[in-house]
């Protein structure tokens, strides 16, 4: 009980660094704002001393950044339950790469639609993450049960071969066209505005509540498919709804932010070491933590190398890749 | 006999092979049953089945009359709780935690925990004298300490019947004891009916007021420990030459097998 108490306790060290990130991001960039220009424009967004860096450049971009950060970390830390395989993450499994792979194939047969079209890339992105999750499905059933392994096996190989397809598809493009797929490749929320994340923000309020309303369940899952069974949860069924609402979550961040990896890998288990394994807890603080390491490392993939960018993506990659390492080592 | 669960020409199997069939038994209510055989016999799928973890090909199990597989599966768990073979406990849950896990069946999506829930929490970790390990993970815990957190769980179930695949598996043999004695002890005291499979057929012996044997998939015998163990059925049933003496201490009858059946010509 004393332990719980702790976890509880330490749980609000989580949106208060959230919170100070978001202080740092808004006034870190290539042009100062003074704080009294910040204070004005938050307060009187419409008022004529607002700025517009701040208020159509900046902020949408941090607020992207925390959702997209939210998002990939909730679907990772469900795929983490649901293959009982702590080292489950849409990006690993190739979830990200179908999704990206399915946008960019719309993008590309209907280049005229897209501008108007923003929503509904989401849902391109659903059906190709859902491809690649019921191929999973099917590859990782031996003998009637699945297999958590073949499934990591199976994802890596999606993950490079639609990696491939979408560099052959790009050879092809214009000189624009080339760059976005690079972009999208290395997962970016630079130029992103309040359109992508009003979409997002859509999607987002529709499936977070599906997976938090089942937190128990999840930690039941982890007992394995028997105990689980035994103890009243509709395993087949669970596991499938739960499945399906985590590569949603995990489309409708790639379709506006691009394939940023890792951050449904490591923002759970972070938040394991904070809050512990039960997922009352453990999934708001994923949410958190997630939101939290990728806001600080597109704010410092803006602000160290200025005036060059790095994509965000690459950020977390170059972050996350020694923790995946010692993760493979102690497992 | 009362009996409280019936398995009606119940046959099941794996992707189509079928494991084992035809298969009838009467629970006795209130009472220790065991299921033997030699491995692959089938014990531990018609356990599955018995408890709705597997559907059969074939035939019913009835709780008080209803056919389980049609029940909802929250209200099977809240009649009969059952501990698979080897259970994998997931790193850093603590003993309380799990224990808290028997408690779903009774909570809606939502809810949190009641104070009732609390209470039987409290009850099952004393029952199986685990309240001081309570705030303990399960990682860190023995075999033993283990296997009785897990009874805890079963226990927070409040069913009155319980099913173990081979509770004493990779367990010493003091410890396969007293997870035994607190199988008998909650048996008694709580008049939990407990349905198990065991290997070791001195245990089963011991510990049981009635014995299934089973060979190939089918019922070979079955009846109390001293009807059903016989140098015949253990001949038939596990292929061993064995002799069936009176214990020097305790009035049961134990099995010592001196030799394997050699094949016949």
């Amino acid at each position: 009980m004393r332990r719980r108490n702790q976890q509880r306790r330490a749980f609000w060290l989580l949106p208060v660094a959230l919170a100070a990130a978001v202080a740092v991001a808004i006034n870190c960039g290539y042009s100062q704002i003074p704080f009294a220009d910040i204070l004005t424009s938050l307060l009187r967004p419409g008022g004529p001393d607002a700025s517009v860096v701040l208020l159509q450049i900046r902020l949408p971009r941090i607020i992207l950044a925390v959702l997209c950060g939210m998002g990939l970390a909730l679907s990772g830390c469900t795929l983490q339950a649901v293959t009982e395989n702590p080292l489950a993450d849409p990006g690993i499994l190739g979830i990200n790469a179908g999704a990206g792979f399915a946008v960019m194939v719309f993008l590309t047969a209907f280049p005229a639609l897209h501008i108007d079209t923003m929503i509904y890339q989401p849902l391109f992105a659903m059906v190709g993450g859902l491809a690649v999750a019921v191929f999973l499905f099917r590859f990782a059933k031996r003998k009637g049960k699945m297999r958590p392994g073949y499934m990591l096996l199976g994802g890596i190989g999606v993950s490079a071969g639609f990696s491939a397809l979408l560099l052959i598809m790009a050879t092809d493009m214009e000189n624009s066209s080339y760059q976005l797929v690079a972009r999208w490749l290395a997962g970016n929320i630079w130029g992103s505005g309040w359109q992508q994340v009003e979409v997002l923000v859509f999607y987002l309020l529709i499936l977070t509540p599906l997976i938090l309303s089942r937190a128990s369940v999840l930690d039941l899952l982890l007992l394995g498919e028997d105990a689980s069974c035994a103890l009243g949860v509709r395993v087949q069924r669970e596991r499938k709804t739960l499945l399906l609402v985590a590569v949603a979550l995990a489309a409708s961040c790639v379709s506006v932010s691009g394939g940023i990896g890792f951050i449904g890998l490591v923002a759970p288990h972070v938040a394991r070491r904070i809050v512990g394994v039960r997922h009352r807890l453990l999934l708001p603080a994923s949410v958190l933590t997630g939101a939290l390491l990728l806001l600080v490392a597109d704010t410092a993939g803006r602000s160290f190398f200025q005036p060059i960018e790095i994509p965000v993506g690459i950020v977390i990659s170059i972050l996350s890749a020694p923790w995946f390492l010692y993760l493979l080592r102690k497992i | 006999m009362q009996s409280c669960m019936t398995a009606d020409s119940l046959s099941a199997g794996y992707n189509g092979v079928p494991v084992f069939f035809d298969f009838d038994l009467e629970v006795p209510a209130g009472k220790i049953t065991t299921l033997i055989g030699a491995n692959g016999s089938g014990k531990s799928t018609i356990l599955k089945t018995m408890s709705r973890l597997l559907s059969p090909t074939d035939g019913a199990v009835y709780l008080e009359g209803e056919s389980i597989h049609r029940m909802p599966t929250k209200a099977v768990a809240q009649r009969l709780a059952l501990l698979p073979q080897g259970s994998q406990t997931p790193s850093g849950i603590t003993v309380e935690d799990l224990v808290e896990y028997g408690r779903f069946p009774y909570r809606s999506r939502l809810s949190g925990m009641t104070a009732e829930d609390r209470e039987i929490i409290r009850w099952a970790l004393a029952c199986t004298t685990m309240t001081e390990m309570a705030d303990r993970e399960m990682d860190q815990l023995s075999g033993g300490q283990r296997q009785r957190g897990w009874i805890a769980m079963a226990l927070a179930q409040k069913t009155g019947i319980l099913f173990l695949d081979e509770p004493t598996t990779y367990l010493d043999i003091s410890h396969q004891l007293e997870i035994l004695q607190l199988l008998r002890q909650l048996n008694e005291q709580q008049g939990v009916t407990v349905v198990m499979v065991l290997h070791d057929l001195n245990h089963a012996i011991m510990f049981s007021d009635y014995l299934v044997a089973i060979k190939n998939g089918r019922k070979h015998c079955a009846g109390t420990p001293k009807d059903a163990i016989t140098p015949q059925m253990l001949e038939d049933v596990f292929n061993i030459e064995a002799e069936v003496i009176q214990h020097p201490i305790l009035d049961i009858q134990v099995c010592l097998p001196y030799g394997v059946r050699k094949a016949k010509t």
